[in-house]
């Protein structure tokens, strides 16, 4: 052994002759799956399923009259819990461990950047992802053979499969990844096992009906806009589980909001954009009916954070500003205060299409306002409070999450309160108690076209907006000075 | 001249009302090995995560070489390398592929890094267990492998958490001729303990830090200038033993006088001309006096004086 190794230093031990390109994580992550525990039971569970498989199909079905198509339903909902729950868990856990204790801050003390890390994770699912159908192809062809399904039926099965386990995989080690510090990582186990385990039991309990409407459903997403919005759906989910697991990874003075709100920004332009270019001009109207109700549903979240982040810029944001239109950045930049600015602006972008769509005839057009409006004030409202809330507490308590928790049980208070106060008066009408409660609000206002509802609640998002003048104000020189001293240093 | 290797200015970090670090400043130049002691609690680990960026401070900043940590921290990790109080090890890999593993994390490539892996292996002395699972790894080995690890990207300054936790003595003995070596290399190594006697020998200098704040921090000679005023004194008599004893138990500064075979040590507080005086007084008292020596401090004693009667 050690002749050898005088002889050929450079072929010094395998480990080292893997190609460079390869993915460090995804490598490390190989050797220790192949060499470690985790692997034989994996294929002798594998394996176990295969032998299952058929034996479930031989006692089940008579194999005279049995067709490929039933076969292939044995096969599928056991290849789907290993593909969709097992692979996904298994990635997810090892990001767990790879954050566990001093480990984690190793590695990102290294040159790997947190996208890498994620990448490489999920590059050792797929590789996992490839030996499972690999040993399940045996039972695929033969499902095949067996008559009864088409070549285009399991193509289409496996391809799906392949995009959900990727996507499956990349939502598991995003949750992980942001659990991580968790005291106990079984809880991030419980939430990926409860979340993809229902995904997947529903998707095996509609399978055979998947399969008799195939015609259907290939009719209806074999088409240019079936494709596209399926895609761009597709490409939205997997992009935002992405930036949200390697936000986890991110260094605490490194620019986490930017993506969040640039992304925000391109799903909420491009679902116009795709209204436009694949509906015809008559249905353009309808088109902006669903992005004003999308846009301002999925806005909540991303208003909610935006408007909880940390008050200023940190150093290194502040050093990295970009020179060039400083006040446009001012929307991209992390910080509560900018954070709001950002939520205003959207909303009253979106609050301006549904006011334009709401001329239109269908009904769909005159529900729209009170809806939009409604969705936006109360979200601006409470990410104007959170904003609020976190800009005033003591530096070392106001943390995102202590915020956000306290706004929610603010809006847990205002829901419920007058409905207790108004319990000894037998009354459970609306009135204007009930301004803090979005739900009830809502629905009032679209029932009754009360819309002075809405005005107090505008009022009071000016009023809350008002008394964060200063942060606004700060939040906007603090970015145009950072930009001009930076102008000045170079 | 090229800037310090490591300064800090007025680093802060407070964990809800505790200030875990408080307004710490200290520097490290590049070939020396800098202790940094406290007792446990007392905030290192949160301090050398700060340095490591990967814990903001609440106030204050350091530099490498002249780079901010807050405004370049990615420029700052390349010439750092961190080793964390804590390690999971990774399961089911072996010496080689760990080492392999960070060499291509640290962006190494091709024969260079194989080269490095091999080098910074047998600088650690890990040649002959190289295939070795690193769980199966003892606790002195493990720490030889994570010093390796941080080595890879040839840092000029090794923050060490803790590195000689839990070794026993022999482990901690090659691990301190490890470091010696390194810093004979120039590297710049800060290396925390909460037991002052692993690091007094070793250290050309050295910060005490007690509930986030300094007590005390330079070269050991500055320490030792800086407690001038404080002398560590041994006396040989050739007889009248006691009479001495009694003579210098009555002079003012004196304390903690024992006598024993080898003369009588005591501890004197006052500047050099009270030491002359004492000296002259002496004499002049008819003691017959061979030897009236200074003992130099030690890193040890300067700690046990500074942190008196706050330490548990
Ligand atoms: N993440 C944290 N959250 C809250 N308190 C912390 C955290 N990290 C450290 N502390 C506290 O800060 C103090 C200093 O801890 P540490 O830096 O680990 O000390 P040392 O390494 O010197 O033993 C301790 O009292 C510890 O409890
Ligand atoms: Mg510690």
């Amino acid at each position: 052994m050690s002749s050898q190794d005088r002889a050929s230093p450079d072929l010094w031990v395998s480990a080292l002759r893997m190609p460079d390109q390869l993915n460090p994580v995804m490598l490390r992550e190989t050797q220790s799956l192949y060499k470690g525990r985790v692997f034989p039971i994996f294929l002798i569970l594998v394996l176990a399923c295969m032998v299952l498989t058929s034996g479930i199909f031989l006692f089940q079905f008579s194999p005279r009259g049995a067709t490929g198509l039933e076969f292939l339903q044995v096969t599928i909902s056991f290849l789907a819990p290993i593909l969709l729950v097992l692979i996904p868990l298994q990635a997810g856990q090892s990001m767990t461990q790879e954050l566990k204790d001093g480990s984690g801050s190793v590695l990102l003390m290294s040159g790997l950047s947190p996208q890498r890390i994620v990448a490489g994770k999920i590059q050792a699912g797929l590789l996992q992802m490839a030996v499972a159908l690999g040993l399940f192809s045996p039972l695929i062809a033969v499902s095949y053979l067996l008559r009864g399904t088409d070549a285009l039926l399991i193509l289409g099965i496996i391809i799906a499969s392949v995009f959900a386990n990727l996507l499956a995989t990349t939502m598991a080690v995003a949750v992980s990844a942001q659990l991580a510090a968790l005291k106990r990582p079984i809880i991030a186990a419980l939430i990926i096992v409860l979340g993809l385990g229902l995904g997947t039991l529903s998707f095996l309990i509609q399978f055979e009906e998947i399969i008799v409407y195939a015609p259907v459903w290939t009719g209806m997403i074999l088409t240019p806009t079936g494709l596209t919005i399926l895609t761009c759906s597709y490409l939205a989910c997997l992009v935002l589980a992405w930036l949200i697991a390697t936000a986890a990874l991110t260094h605490p003075n490194e620019n986490r909001a930017t993506a969040f709100r640039i992304y925000h920004s391109t799903v909420l332009l491009l679902i116009p954009a795709l209204v436009f270019l694949l509906t015809p001009t008559k249905d353009w109207l309808t088109g902006l009916v669903s992005w004003g109700m999308t846009g301002a549903v999925i806005s909540i979240p991303f208003f909610f954070s935006a408007c909880t982040d940390a008050p200023g810029l940190s150093p290194r944001v502040r050093a990295h500003v970009p020179q060039r239109f400083p006040s446009f950045s001012v929307l991209f930049l992390p910080g509560c205060g900018r954070g709001l600015v950002y939520a205003l602006s959207w909303s009253l972008v979106l609050w301006g299409t549904a006011t334009l769509a709401s001329s239109g005839t269908h009904y769909l057009h005159r529900q729209l306002l009170p809806y939009v409006t409604g969705i936006l004030l109360y979200t601006l409202l409470y990410s104007a409070a959170s904003c609020t809330v976190r800009s005033r507490l003591p530096l070392h308590i106001s943390r995102n999450w202590i915020t956000r928790l306290l706004t929610l049980f603010l809006l847990l208070l205002l829901c419920f309160v007058p409905f207790l106060i108004q319990a000894p008066f037998g009354s459970m009408e609306w009135n204007i108690l009930h301004i803090g409660n979005p739900f009830f609000t809502i629905a009032y206002v679209g029932e009754r076209n009360a819309y002075f509802a809405f005005v107090l609640v505008a009022l009071a998002i000016v009023l809350l907006t008002f008394t964060n003048r200063r942060l606004l104000r700060s939040s906007w020189t603090e970015v145009r000075e950072s930009a001009s001293a930076k102008g000045s240093r170079s | 001249m090229s800037p310090t290797l490591l300064a800090l200015e007025g680093i802060s970090r407070s964990f809800g009302k505790l200030k875990a670090v408080n307004d710490l400043s200290f520097s490290v130049e590049a070939g020396q090995i800098y202790g940094f002691i406290g007792p446990n609690g007392s905030g290192k680990t949160t301090t050398m995560r700060i340095l490591a960026t990967l814990d903001l401070p609440d106030d204050g900043d350091a530099f490498i070489h002249g780079d901010s940590i807050l405004v370049e921290p990615r420029k700052v990790r390349t010439r750092i390398g961190f080793m964390p109080d804590s390690f999971h090890p990774y399961r089911g890999i072996d010496v080689v592929e760990y080492l392999d593993f960070f060499a291509r994390a640290y962006g190494l490539r091709g024969h260079q890094r194989i080269q490095t892996v091999r080098s910074v292996s047998s600088f650690c002395g890990l040649l002959e267990f190289k295939e070795r699972r690193i769980t199966d790894l003892s606790k002195g080995m493990g720490q030889r492998l994570h010093l390796a690890k941080t080595l890879l990207h040839d840092p000029d300054l090794l923050i060490l958490d803790e590195p000689a936790a839990g070794l026993d003595p022999r482990a901690r003995i090659e691990f301190r001729e490890l470091l010696k070596e390194l810093s004979a290399h120039g590297k710049g190594i800060l290396i925390s303990s909460h037991i002052l006697s692993e690091l007094g020998e070793i250290c050309d200098g050295a910060v005490v830090i007690e509930k986030g704040k300094k007590i005390v921090a330079g070269t050991i000679d500055e320490m030792s200038r800086k407690s001038k005023d404080h002398h560590r004194l041994r006396v040989k008599i050739i007889e009248k033993k006691e009479d001495a004893e009694r003579f210098f138990l009555t002079q003012p500064g004196v304390r903690e006088l024992t006598v024993g075979a080898e003369g009588i040590h005591f501890d004197f507080e006052g500047d050099k001309t009270e030491l002359a005086r004492l000296l002259e007084r002496a004499v002049r008292s008819g003691l017959p006096l061979y030897e009236f020596h200074q003992l130099d401090a030690d890193l040890e004693e300067i700690f046990m004086r500074t942190t008196e009667g706050r330490l548990q």
